[in-house]
């Protein structure tokens, strides 16, 4: 293979000899590379650090306007009746969810499925139980009773606690606890 | 100079191959490295600036239309929320379950208010907790048709509450109603007219006792209000006193 030297005419007339296979030649453009690469990286600093200056100038002037700042300040109200409405919701929510069970669909109901030989004489209602105590004229009664209680549709469980007589021969009383089904949750 | 050029060729290209190293070395650790760190720290704070400035531009532009949004969202909520009331306070309650009861016909005994206090809404809700009985199940493989959950179960209670930490809180209060022997269609009556208010209270418990169509007992309503954000906001329970104040003797 034959070596060119481009530089010849150069060195004839300088009387400058460089051989480009030299170590010293070649160890002088890697540096050069080396040097021109850190400058590079110094330039591309520089310059990104003003320009980030510039943009947060701009912004600051911007912020600073009265104009904007009434928009944050909208901004910041419309964040706070999204905020407002999110938890008024859950609120309301959960009351609806009280209203929808104790009412007067519910005692109408109750009503509506009572024997009609069987009276109340006392009743003990939250909104997650009921307590009864009925007056019927036997246990045939109070087993309808609690059949008809059972399946009302009013309570998850129904459970007789007991059938006492009342002793003047008057009938007698069930006593019977009740899970409401409305409290049931979803 | 002259020290260089007397020595060796392969001592010199040791040299100037060690002081390549040295410059690159130097230039890598102190220049290019914490440059381009830098760099690469002020481009995401630079395209972040870029961000919150063009965020703001769009937003100049907006001001009609955000005006527009925050009417038409007050609009919307005081409407959505029309049925709480809009505070709690004794002597509003007392006025308004006074009217309410008067026309049901509620004989009211004893009227006690709990004091106000801002809560989460409770609701106490019952479930049903199925024992696993192993007969129900032998009998149910047996015959899939059979009805499940026959068996009697355990009866718990808990309570439907938000987690704490949670915004929904709002000043409520729990006012217990006695009242004397009474016909049950008063009660009713009365509860009736309680829920035509159409406003955020619900009845929390019932106690009933009585015989030959006439109760005496107690009711529980839970009051909850809303905190306005609009003065001329009205829930409907307007209370205006009438009865002028002052008076020379006041045990008279």
């Amino acid at each position: 293979m034959r070596d060119y030297n481009f530089f010849e005419s150069c060195q004839k007339r300088k009387g400058f000899h460089i051989n480009i296979k030299s170590p010293i030649f070649l160890g002088f453009v890697v540096i050069l590379l080396i040097l021109a690469a850190s400058g590079a990286a110094v330039v591309q600093n520089t310059v990104v650090k003003a320009e980030l200056a510039d943009t947060r100038e701009e912004l600051a002037a911007l912020q600073t306007s009265p104009e904007y700042q009434e928009m944050i300040e909208l901004q910041n109200r419309i964040s706070a009746l999204t905020e407002y409405d999110q938890y008024a919701s859950m609120a309301l929510e959960k009351i609806e969810t009280g209203k929808r069970i104790l009412n007067t669909g519910f005692l109408r109901k109750l009503s509506g499925v009572i024997p009609s030989t069987a009276a109340l004489q006392s009743a003990n209602f939250t909104s997650a139980n009921a307590a009864f105590s009925f007056q019927v004229p036997d246990r045939e009664t109070a087993a309808e009773l609690i059949h008809d209680l059972d399946h009302s549709g009013l309570f998850l469980q129904t459970t007789l606690v007991s059938v006492t007589s009342t002793g003047d021969g008057g009938g007698f009383t069930a006593s019977i606890n009740c899970t409401i089904k409305a409290g049931e949750p979803q | 100079m002259n020290a260089f050029l007397k020595m060796s060729g392969r001592d010199r290209n040791l040299l100037i191959l060690l002081l390549t190293v040295v410059v690159f070395y130097l230039c890598y650790t102190f220049v290019i490295t914490p440059c381009m760190t830098e760099t690469r720290m002020l481009q995401a704070e630079l395209q972040s600036a870029k961000d919150e400035l063009a965020r703001a531009e769009a937003l100049s532009g907006k001001e009609d239309e955000m005006k527009e949004q925050e009417a038409a969202m007050k609009k919307e909520i005081v409407e959505k929320y029309a049925a709480f009331l809009t505070d709690v306070k004794q002597s509003r309650l007392l006025y308004k379950v006074d009217i309410l009861a008067v026309g049901a016909g509620l004989p009211i005994s004893s009227y006690v208010p709990a004091n106000a206090a801002v809560s989460h809404v409770t609701v106490e809700t019952g479930f049903y907790v199925p024992e696993d009985y192993p007969l129900e199940n032998l009998a149910f493989e047996i015959n899939p048709e059979l009805p499940k959950g026959s068996s009697d179960g355990e009866e718990s209670g808990s309570r439907v509450s938000a987690p704490d930490g949670s915004g929904d809180m709002l000043p409520g209060t729990d006012v217990s109603i006695g009242f004397g022997t009474t016909p049950y269609e008063s009660v009713y009556q009365f509860i009736a007219e309680v829920e035509k208010m159409n406003k955020t209270a619900f009845l929390k418990s019932i106690n009933l006792t009585g015989s030959g169509g006439t109760v005496q007992g107690q009711l529980v309503f839970s009051f909850y209000s809303l905190p306005r954000f609009d003065p001329n906001q009205k829930d409907g329970l307007d209370f205006n006193p009438a009865i002028p104040p002052g008076k020379p003797n006041p045990f008279q």
